[in-house]
């Protein structure tokens, strides 16, 4: 009964060969994201909590002690202010990812699944959500809907969600032919079941990617909106508001425009950077 | 086999007749297909690729409503049941398939335990109840406790069809739908499985219906043989009888093609003949389908098929080899 012989399994991976594995810019990237993660999270800990508060005053404070990177042209703390503007661009691109991801599984999975005319109303809708350039969609929604916080998140859903829904849709389209798929519709189970039991855990690798990929494009479009003035308002704190305001002091104090844009990059190079490199894994 | 027809069948097919749009129009994908499946009887269905064994097997199993003809099993309608989903799950407590490919057959997400419990899931059985089946059925199959945890990625060719026979056994079903159960696997552990198939069938008391290209398998495991050709049925007996004296040139064709040495035995004339491509046949044909490569064919195939029965064979075919006929290395073959 040589089958039933316990077969060798290929041995768990250590973290150490793990690591050895992994090429070293992903290292890197993966070394940045946390240091920006721990910026985001500690150094509004630290700083006393009026530290973003309006403050003439202190107005181009130069680095010190006082404040680590200095001030900006209202006096607020360029540390604090750029700690609460990756917050909130993170925060922001795990809400719109979640949802966007939620509701392109939902269209994508369905429309693979399901096929027929249900498959094709739903493409084609995907097709035209695909055929506007994301970011002009997003600024002229964003317009008539009034910017805000929740706007800007719903618009953000809505030029987004089609990138899970095509990739989804193609992953499932080849699921369903798979026989276990087969099997559990020969045994009556229902489609909502089939698409949670089976479709699901078999596109989980796939929500992953394709989040890591499009967080850094929500943080990069939320940037660029805020900058552009339609997107968060003051006294929100967001990094694409920060550059837009200390824009105008480029020359005589350039610390909070080159930090908040190098920040701004570092996070979301570091975050594609590590998503690119988990999705060329699965291929 | 002849002793087990009058009881009442568990799988009675009559009439079938799928009719699929091709490359260059309509065809029949299985045409005019009747048989009946005794219980715990092994049938097998065999036949080349395209012949239409797949198409019979979705049928039967209620995955694609045919264009005509019925299906019963166990006295109820197939093609009604698969219907609704409450009717499927009414089925897969008395039908169930195994894979072909157990790559494809089971979830790679889910753990052994899981995957079998799932043909049960719908089946109004209690949790400890479904437990207790699910643990029945690997052992069974011969799966110790160690593997239940393990994904099928963990687990060798011959070990993943146990766990897709155990899923399929697990309700207890009165017919089993093999769909060439173990063309995916090693030669040595085909054998394994066949054995496992022919002691469920005896321990549970199972009918099984097989689809199977290759002959060997076939032998190792039917009481009856049905041989099919482009969508016909063309000949059929019990097992031993049909390797013994094929009486159908297609039949003979697929025991020569078997082994290397019926291969060499093979007269020229049906080397030639068998190697033709054949053109699609128009939907009205009344001729013999096996004709355009048929080393023995006249004027009336064209037009006519004799169907000739006797006790324990039958074929369909106007030039049958006889028994007595000088056919090459015919019991080389079937040895």
């Amino acid at each position: 009964m040589t089958d039933t012989m316990p077969t060798p399994i290929q041995p768990h991976p250590t973290p150490r060969s793990v690591l050895r594995r992994v090429p070293p810019i992903v290292t890197v990237a993966s070394a940045v994201a946390v240091v920006l993660l721990l910026w985001a999270v500690l150094v509004p800990l630290l700083n006393p909590a009026d530290a973003t508060a309006v403050d003439p005053a202190r107005r181009f404070t130069p680095p010190g002690p006082d404040a680590l990177l200095g001030t900006d042209h209202l006096g607020r703390d360029l540390a604090s202010m750029i700690a609460v503007g990756l917050r909130t661009s993170i925060l922001m691109a795990l809400t719109v990812v979640a949802v966007s991801g939620a509701l392109g599984w939902l269209v994508g999975a369905v429309g693979g699944y399901v096929g027929g005319v249900t498959d094709n109303v739903l493409g084609r809708l995907m097709d035209v959500f695909n055929a506007f350039p994301g970011i002009i969609l997003a600024i002229a929604l964003v317009t008539v809907l009034s910017p805000s916080y929740s706007a800007l998140v719903l618009v953000l859903v809505l030029v987004t969600w089609v990138n899970y829904g095509r990739v989804i849709r193609a992953r499932v389209l080849s699921l369903r032919r798979e026989e276990y798929i087969t099997a559990s519709r020969m045994y009556g189970t229902s489609l909502g079941r089939i698409l949670g039991r089976h479709v699901l855990p078999n596109t989980g690798d796939l929500l992953l990617s394709i989040s890591l990929v499009q967080i850094p494009n929500v943080m990069l479009a939320e940037s660029t909106i805020s900058f552009l003035g339609f997107g968060l308002q003051p006294p929100q704190v967001s990094l694409g508001l920060l550059i837009s305001s200390e824009k105008d002091y480029l020359q005589t104090n350039a610390m909070p425009v080159l930090v908040a844009g190098a920040v701004l990059v570092l996070a979301c190079t570091s975050i594609a950077t590590i998503g690119l490199y988990l999705r060329g894994k699965e291929r | 086999m002849t002793q087990v027809r009058d009881e009442t069948p568990v799988l009675d097919v009559a009439g079938l007749s799928q009719r699929f749009a091709g490359g260059s129009g309509h065809f029949w994908a299985a045409k005019d297909v009747s048989f009946q499946v005794a219980p715990a009887e092994a049938v097998a269905l065999v036949g080349e690729s395209g012949s239409g064994k797949t198409t019979v097997a979705q049928a039967i199993s209620g995955l694609q409503a045919p264009t005509s003809g019925t299906v019963h099993l166990a006295g109820q309608d197939v093609v009604r049941l698969a219907r609704t989903r409450r009717g499927r799950r009414d089925l897969a407590g008395r039908l169930q398939m195994v894979f072909q490919d157990p790559y494809s057959s089971l979830d790679p997400t889910k753990p052994v335990f899981q995957l079998v419990e799932e043909s049960l899931l719908l089946s109004g059985l209690s949790r400890p109840q479904r437990h207790e089946r699910v643990a029945e059925s690997l052992d069974i199959v011969g799966l110790d406790p160690v593997q239940h945890a393990r994904r099928p990625r963990e687990l060798s060719g011959g070990q993943r069809q146990r766990v897709g026979i155990a899923r399929a056994i697990a309700p207890r079903p009165q017919l089993l739908v093999l769909d060439e159960p173990v063309a995916s696997l090693d030669v040595s552990v085909q054998g394994q499985i066949l054995q496992l198939l022919d002691d469920i069938r005896t321990r549970e008391n199972v009918a099984m219906l097989v689809i199977a290209h290759d002959l060997g398998v076939v032998r190792a495991i039917a009481d009856r043989t049905l041989v099919m050709y482009r969508g016909s049925l063309v000949e059929g007996g019990a097992t031993p009888r049909v390797f013994a004296e094929p009486a159908h040139p297609n039949t003979q064709g697929l025991l020569w093609s078997a082994t290397a040495h019926g291969q060499q035995a093979m007269p020229t004339a049906a080397k030639i003949a068998l190697a033709t491509d054949a053109a699609p046949l128009p939907l009205a044909d009344t001729g013999c389908p096996f004709r355009a490569r048929c080393w023995r064919r006249t004027a009336e195939c064209d037009t006519d098929v004799a169907r000739v029965e006797t006790e324990a064979h039958w074929f369909a075919c106007n030039h049958p080899i006889s028994a007595s006929e000088e056919v090459a290395d015919r019991v080389d073959v079937t040895a």
